[in-house]
C-alpha cells in the first residue's frame, strides 16, 4: 500500500493537462439550465400584488421559480427522481408546499429563494390520489384515503391525520381569506375545506382547522349530478358539468345549495375568478358566474378555444377580465362586465402551431392599466411571456421564452456547417467541367473578383462594427478601448453571419432531438436557438420510438451533409403516430430547419441509414418494416447494387441473437437468415446495454508499442458490439462482445457481486464500464482492452468472416472510482490520433475528464525504472478525482442522461456536449493544443517588441550616423 | 404437529420479512458551513447513495432524509461552493444506525463517527488553476537567462581585470585548450547567404580565441 502514495507524484505530473484556467471560463463553453416541462403552474401573487415569480413543478421532477421579467430560472430544487408522478403544490403568503414521493413526503420551500422551511414525512405508504391546500401556517393533504393536517413554521412532523370516509372523489380546497366577493354566502368559518363525493350520491364538506377536521362543521349533500371525472373546485365553488351538459354549481359554505343550468356539453376550464368557470364545448365557450343562487352567462363565443385564463380586475370579479387563446396564439382579450372584446393579437412570430396547456394572466398594474402580462405554456414545452396592451393593435411584446423540451433530448448530433462562399467557390472551381482555356481563365478571374468583394464587405463590416463601438464609450482611457476592441473581436466570432464554417470547423450546428417532439438547431458557439421544428404541427400524435431495450428515443439520421455546394443538406428525424401506430419520417434541412417532408410508413423495426450514396449525394434510410419488408426512402434506382447489410437483433430477455442479411439487388432489398446465437441468459438476467461503435471512428495507430519494442497489436473489429447484461437476484454483469456480420461470441468476461447502475463505452479496441460494487460497497470502473496479437495483420481492412491469426486476447483491468457516474462518454477527434478521455457525469454536478492513460488496462504493477523512462503510468487502484478536472467547473449540470463528443478540424479538440435536464458544451483537449497557439499566447507584447526593436534600429541608425558626420567634423 | 410449528415459524418468518421491508426510516444530521454565508442551504442537497434518496437542509443547516430502507448508504453534500467529507451510514433491519469514514481502499475498516450526522464544510472547492503571473525575478533566474548573463558578464569583465596583470595576460594566452571542431554560426550563415568570403578563417581564429577567453 505504501507503494502507492510514492508514485502519486508522478501522477500529479500529468493531471494538471486537463485543468482549467480561471480566465478561461465561457471562452468555449456555455451551460444551459432547464426545470422541465412545466405540469403545474401558478403566479406568484405575493407581495401586495406585485408579481415576481412563475411557480411550477414540472414532469422531470423539480420544483422552481422563474423570474417574470425575464424568464430565468431564480431557484430551482431537484427532487428524488424515482418517481414520475406530477408534483401537486399550493402556495401561502411565503412559502411554496409540495407533496412528492408519491404523496409521501411534503415540503415547504420559501417562495422568494427556494430555501426549505419544513419537511414532513407523512407514511411509509404510498400513494397516488394527491390532493394538498395551504393557507397561513396550515397545511393540509390528502394522500390515498387520508388526511394529515400540519400547522407551524419549525415542525418535522404532522400535527394530526384522519380517515376519510370511503369516496370516489376527495380534494382539499382554499378558500380566499376575508374574500367577500361574488356569492356573498356565509363561507365556512375556516379556510381550508375538505370536498369529497360520492358519484351519484352525495357531496360532503368538511371544514379543516389547526385540531383537524371538525366534524360537526361537516355539511353533507346529497348529489346525484356528482361525477368524480367531471367536477372542478374553483376556489368558493364546486362545479360539475355532466356529459348531458347540465352544469351544477355548490358554492363551498353551511348553507349550501346547488344550482344547476342546462349548457353545452365540454370541459371544464378553471379561471382565476372567483365563483366563475368557463365550459369550452366542440364549438363554443362559454363563461358562467355563480351569482347569489343563480348561474349566469357571461361571455359567449361562437368558437372552441385552446386555452382559457381570467383574471379580476381591481379585485371585483365582476369586473373581471378573461384571456383566451384561440388555438394558436391567436389572442384575445374580453371583459366581462359587458361581455365584449377588448382586444385582438396574433402571434406571427412564433412559429409554433401547437396547442396551449396553461395560460397565466396577471391583473394589469395600477401605474399601466391597460397592460396584460401573459403566460402561455404549450403542450411542447415552450413557456412564453407575453406583453398584451388592449389599447395599442398590433402584435403583442414577447418578453421571453423557454424552450423546456431541451430538458428532454433524445438524440444529438453535431453537423458540419456549409463551406463559407470563399471555400465552396473553390470547390466549384474544380468541380465545374472541362470549360477550355478561355472559359477556365475567365471562370478564375471571376472567382478571384468573387473573393477580393466578399473580402472588402467583411472588411467594411468590421471597420463600422469598430468604430460603433469606439464612439460608443464616449471616456476611457487606452485600456478601454483595446478591450472593447478585443470584445468586438469575440463578438464577432461568435455571432458572425452567415452561419458558416470557421477555419479550423470548430462552429457546428447543434441537432437535438426531444421526446417532446420538438427538434432544435443551436449554434454551438453560444448555445443561441438557431431555429427550432415541431414535427407534428397541430396535431398531438407525436410519441417517441421504443428501442429493443425499451428506452423512448427520436433517432435521427443524416442523408446528406452540408458539405456539397449548391445541394441543401438533409435530416430525418423518425417517430411513431400515436393514433394510427404508423411511423414517420421526417425530412428537414438542418441548417435552417426547413420542413421538406413527411413520410409514413406501417410499424418498424428498425431504421438505419445506407452507407453508399445515390445521385445528388443522398444516403438512403433502411427501412425494415415490423413485417420484414425492406423499404429504402427514397427509392434505389434499379441498377444500385452494394455489398450486403449485417443485422443483428437480441432479444434482451432470453438473450438469444440473430444474424440476417440485408442483400440489395437491382435496387430491391431482401432480408435472409444468416446465423443464430445465443447468449444464454440467467432467468433474472437482462440485456440492460448493446452497444456498437460509431461508423466513422477512425483508429490511428493500429499496436500498442511495449517495452522490449515488440508491438502488441489490437483487435479493431468495427462490427463488434459491446452487451451488457444483469442479473439483479445474483448480483451479476457480463459483458459479451459479438462480431455482428459473423456471430462469432468474441469475449465473455464476467463481474459478480454487482448492481447497477452500469454504464458502458466502447470505443477502438476497448471497452470501458462502470457498476457498482456491492461487495466492496463502491462504484468501480472496468476496462476490457483486445489485442490480436504480436503479428502484424495481412490486411489493413477488418474482415469479419476471415478468421484472425490468433484468438484475440481480452486484457483486463478494474479501478476504484470514488463517486457515482449518471452518465459516461468518451472524446471524439478528427484522426483518432489524440489520446481519449472519458468524461463521466457525477451526481453533484461535475462533469469529470479523466485520460485513458488512468483507465487503462496495461498500467503495470510491478513498476521499475524502465517503465518510468517510458512514460508509463503504474496501476494504482483509485482513479483520483480533482475538482479541478471538472470541465464545467463551478457550471454544476445536473440528471445527465448522454455526453457526446464530436470531432473538430483540430486533430487535439473535440467537442463535447452533454445533455439531461441542463446542457453543457465546452471543447476538450484531451492531450492539451498541441497543434494551435495556446489561447493566452501573448500577440500584442510580441507586436510591441517587434515593433520596438525596428524602431529602435531605425534610431540607433540615425543616432550613429549623426555621430559618424560629427566625429568626421571633429 | 411438526408441520403446524413448521408453518407457523415461516408465517412469523414472513411477518418479520413484511415488517422489516416496509419499516423506513430517516437519516438526520447537520451540515456545518463556513459562517457568514447564508444563501448555501439553498444550494445544498443531501444525497444518499448518489441520489438515490435525497434530502435537503434547513436555514439552519438540519436535515433528515426520510424514507431510507435499510441498508448501507454513502450521505453525500452536494454544494458548489464547498467541498464536504462524504460518510457512510448503516441502517440495520431494526432501525439502528451506524456511522463511520469511508475508506474505499479497505471497505472493512471501520472509524465510527457519532450520530446523527455532522457535516463539517472542509474548503472551499477550487475549480481553477493559477495563470503563472509575470514576474522580474522569474526572467533573472530562469536557466536560459543565467546561462546568457554569466558568460557576458565574464567576457565584459575578465579583460579588464586582466588588463593590469600583463603577466596574467600572457599566461592566459599560453594556455591551451583542445580546439573545438565547431562550425562557427556567422560563418555558416555567410556561406549559406552571401558569396564566399575571404579572411574567414582569421574570424575564427579571433573566435577561438575569445572563446578560450569565455573558458577562464
Amino acid at each position: 500500500q505504501m507503494g502507492w502514495i510514492h508514485l502519486v507524484p508522478c501522477l500529479l505530473l500529468i493531471s494538471p493537462v486537463l485543468a482549467l484556467f480561471e480566465d478561461q471560463v465561457g471562452k468555449f463553453d456555455w451551460r444551459q439550465r432547464f426545470v422541465g416541462c412545466p405540469t403545474q403552474v401558478s403566479l406568484d401573487r405575493s407581495r401586495g400584488g406585485r408579481i415576481d415569480n412563475i411557480l411550477l413543478t414540472s414532469k422531470e421532477q423539480a420544483v422552481a421559480a422563474i423570474s417574470l421579467n425575464n424568464g430565468e430560472i431564480a431557484w430551482r430544487r431537484l427532487q428524488e427522481k424515482n418517481t414520475t408522478d406530477d408534483i401537486p403544490f399550493a402556495t401561502t403568503e411565503q412559502l411554496m408546499v409540495t407533496v412528492t414521493d408519491n404523496g409521501r413526503s411534503v415540503r415547504a420551500w420559501e417562495k422568494m429563494k427556494g430555501g426549505l422551511r419544513w419537511s414532513v414525512w407523512l407514511s411509509d405508504t404510498p400513494s397516488t390520489s394527491v390532493s394538498v391546500g395551504a393557507t397561513g401556517d396550515l397545511v393540509a393533504v390528502v394522500s390515498g384515503n387520508t388526511i394529515y393536517g400540519i400547522e407551524g413554521s419549525d415542525i418535522t412532523s404532522y400535527s394530526w391525520k384522519g380517515v376519510i370516509t370511503k369516496s370516489d372523489w376527495s380534494r382539499v380546497s382554499t378558500m380566499a381569506a376575508g374574500s367577500s366577493t361574488g356569492s356573498g354566502s356565509s363561507l365556512l368559518r375556516s379556510e381550508l375545506v375538505l370536498v369529497t363525493g360520492i358519484n351519484g350520491q352525495k357531496v360532503t364538506l368538511t371544514p379543516i382547522d389547526a385540531s383537524g377536521l371538525s366534524s360537526e362543521g361537516s355539511v353533507s349533500i346529497s348529489a346525484n349530478w356528482f361525477d368524480s371525472e367531471r367536477c372542478l373546485i374553483s376556489r368558493e365553488t364546486l362545479w360539475c358539468l355532466s356529459s348531458s351538459g347540465s352544469l351544477t354549481a355548490l358554492p363551498l359554505s353551511t348553507s349550501s345549495k346547488s344550482t344547476t343550468i342546462t349548457a353545452k356539453p365540454g370541459t371544464l376550464r378553471l379561471l382565476s375568478i372567483s365563483n366563475t368557470i368557463a365550459v369550452v364545448g366542440e364549438d363554443e365557450t362559454t363563461v358562467f358566474q355563480l351569482k347569489g343562487t343563480e348561474i349566469k352567462k357571461v361571455l359567449s363565443l361562437p368558437v372552441a378555444v385552446d386555452s382559457i385564463e381570467g383574471v379580476s380586475v381591481d379585485g371585483d370579479s365582476e369586473k373581471g377580465v378573461v384571456v383566451v387563446a384561440h388555438s394558436i396564439y391567436n389572442l384575445a382579450v374580453y371583459q366581462l362586465e359587458k361581455g365584449s372584446q377588448l382586444a385582438k393579437a396574433t402571434l406571427h412570430s412564433s412559429p409554433s402551431r401547437v396547442p396551449i396547456s396553461s395560460l397565466l394572466l396577471s391583473s394589469p398594474s395600477s401605474s399601466s392599466p391597460s397592460e396584460f402580462q401573459i403566460v402561455a405554456v404549450s403542450t411542447d414545452c415552450r413557456i412564453e411571456s407575453l406583453v398584451l396592451d388592449v389599447k395599442q393593435t398590433g402584435e403583442p411584446f414577447i418578453e421571453w421564452t423557454r424552450e423546456e423540451a431541451l430538458a428532454r433530448v433524445s438524440k444529438a448530433e453535431m453537423l458540419d456547417l456549409p463551406l463559407s462562399e470563399l471555400q465552396a467557390s473553390i470547390e466549384s472551381e474544380f468541380e465545374g467541367g472541362d470549360l477550355g482555356i478561355v472559359g477556365a481563365f475567365i471562370r478564375r478571374v471571376t472567382t478571384q473578383a468573387h473573393q477580393v468583394k466578399r473580402w472588402a464587405i467583411m472588411t467594411s463590416h468590421q471597420l463600422v462594427a469598430l468604430s460603433s463601438s469606439l464612439s460608443f464609450g464616449r471616456s476611457g482611457n487606452l485600456a478601454e478601448i483595446l478591450g472593447r476592441i478585443r470584445k468586438q473581436d469575440g463578438v464577432r466570432a461568435t455571432r458572425s453571419e452567415p452561419f458558416e464554417r470557421d477555419f479550423f470547423n470548430t462552429r457546428k450546428l447543434v441537432l437535438l432531438t426531444t421526446l417532446e417532439g420538438v427538434i432544435y438547431g443551436l449554434d454551438n458557439a453560444d448555445g443561441r436557438m438557431v431555429w427550432r421544428l415541431n414535427v407534428d404541427e397541430g396535431s398531438t400524435h407525436f410519441s417517441p420510438l421504443k428501442s429493443q431495450l425499451g428506452e423512448e428515443t427520436v433517432p435521427v439520421y443524416m442523408q446528406r451533409t452540408a458539405v456539397h455546394p449548391g445541394l441543401y443538406p438533409i435530416a430525418t428525424a423518425v417517430y411513431k403516430d400515436k393514433k394510427s401506430l404508423e411511423t414517420v419520417l421526417v425530412s428537414f434541412d438542418p441548417m435552417s430547419g426547413k420542413l421538406l417532408s413527411t413520410r409514413r410508413t406501417p410499424p418498424v423495426k428498425r431504421v438505419d441509414i445506407l452507407p453508399k450514396e445515390i445521385n445528388e449525394h443522398i444516403h438512403p434510410l433502411v427501412v425494415i418494416l415490423k413485417s420484414g419488408k425492406v423499404v429504402f426512402e427514397p427509392e434505389l434506382p434499379s441498377d444500385f447494387k452494394t455489398m450486403p447489410l449485417h443485422v443483428m437483433d437480441i432479444d434482451p430477455e432470453t438473450g438469444s441473437l440473430e444474424g440476417s442479411e440485408l442483400s440489395i439487388v437491382n435496387g430491391v432489398g431482401s432480408q435472409s437468415k444468416r446465423w443464430s446465437g445465443d447468449l444464454s441468459f440467467e432467468k433474472d438476467e437482462k440485456a440492460i446495454i448493446v452497444q456498437g461503435k460509431p461508423p466513422t471512428q477512425r483508429v490511428h495507430s493500429r499496436g500498442r508499442v511495449l517495452l522490449d519494442r515488440n508491438v502488441h497489436y489490437k483487435y479493431i473489429n468495427p462490427n463488434l458490439v459491446a452487451v451488457a447484461s444483469l442479473d439483479e437476484i445474483r448480483q451479476t454483469l457480463s459483458i459479451h462482445l459479438i462480431d455482428s456480420v459473423s456471430g462469432q461470441i468474441v469475449h465473455t468476461g464476467r463481474v459478480t457481486k454487482v448492481t447497477g447502475p452500469v454504464h458502458l463505452v466502447h470505443c477502438e479496441h476497448w471497452v470501458a464500464y462502470s457498476y457498482w460494487s456491492e461487495k466492496s460497497r463502491r462504484t468501480e470502473l472496468g476496462i476490457l482492452e483486445m489485442y490480436e496479437g504480436d503479428e502484424l495483420p495481412e490486411s489493413n481492412i477488418f474482415d469479419s468472416l476471415i478468421p484472425t491469426l490468433h484468438q484475440p486476447k481480452a486484457i483486463v483491468a478494474s479501478y476504484i472510482f470514488s463517486q457515482g457516474i449518471e452518465a459516461m462518454g468518451v472524446s471524439e477527434t478528427e484522426q483518432g490520433a489524440t489520446t481519449r478521455s472519458l468524461i463521466m457525469a457525477l451526481p453533484f454536478g461535475g462533469l469529470f475528464e479523466v485520460t485513458r492513460r488512468f483507465v487503462d488496462a496495461t498500467r503495470p504493477v510491478d513498476f521499475t525504472q524502465e517503465m518510468r523512462e517510458e512514460g508509463m503510468v503504474p496501476y494504482m487502484p483509485e482513479i483520483p478525482i480533482a475538482t479541478e478536472d471538472m470541465v464545467n467547473y463551478n457550471q454544476s449540470v445536473y440528471s445527465i442522461k448522454t455526453i457526446k463528443a464530436f470531432p473538430s478540424g483540430l486533430e487535439s479538440t473535440s467537442l463535447m456536449l452533454a445533455c439531461g435536464m441542463d446542457m453543457f458544451y465546452t471543447r476538450l483537449t484531451p492531450s492539451g493544443t498541441f497543434d494551435i497557439l495556446k489561447d493566452d499566447y501573448d500577440t500584442g507584447l510580441i507586436t510591441l517588441v517587434l515593433v520596438g526593436l525596428f524602431v529602435g534600429s531605425y534610431v540607433c541608425k540615425r543616432i550613429v550616423k549623426r555621430n559618424s558626420i560629427k566625429a568626421a567634423w571633429a | 404437529f411438526d408441520l403446524c410449528q413448521m408453518r407457523l415459524l415461516v408465517l412469523a418468518a414472513c411477518m418479520w420479512a413484511w415488517a422489516s421491508a416496509d419499516s423506513l426510516y430517516s437519516v438526520e444530521g447537520t451540515v456545518v458551513y463556513p459562517r457568514g454565508d447564508s444563501s448555501l442551504p439553498a444550494n445544498t442537497r443531501i444525497l444518499l447513495n448518489y441520489g438515490k434518496y435525497v434530502g435537503f437542509p434547513r436555514e439552519d443547516g438540519t436535515f433528515a432524509v426520510n424514507g431510507v430502507a435499510p441498508g448501507s448508504y454513502i450521505v453525500q453534500v452536494e454544494n458548489v461552493d464547498y467541498v464536504f467529507e462524504p460518510v457512510r451510514v448503516d441502517i440495520t433491519a431494526s432501525g439502528k444506525m451506524r456511522t463511520r469514514k469511508i475508506s474505499l481502499l479497505q471497505p472493512g475498516a471501520v472509524q465510527q463517527l457519532p450520530y446523527p450526522l455532522k457535516l463539517v464544510a472542509r474548503e472551499s472547492t477550487r475549480y481553477f488553476r493559477k495563470r503563472e503571473e509575470w514576474r522580474v525575478t522569474d526572467v533573472l533566474f530562469s536557466p536560459m537567462v543565467l546561462m546568457i548573463a554569466l558568460p557576458l558578464g565574464i567576457m565584459l569583465i575578465l579583460p579588464k581585470l586582466t588588463a593590469n596583470d600583463p603577466e596574467l595576460q600572457k599566461e592566459m594566452e599560453n594556455m591551451q585548450l583542445p580546439k573545438m571542431d565547431m562550425p562557427d554560426m556567422s560563418d555558416m550563415m555567410a556561406n549559406f547567404f552571401g558569396p564566399k568570403t575571404t579572411g574567414t578563417k582569421k574570424i575564427t581564429g579571433g573566435k577561438t580565441g575569445a572563446a578560450q577567453k569565455k573558458k577562464n
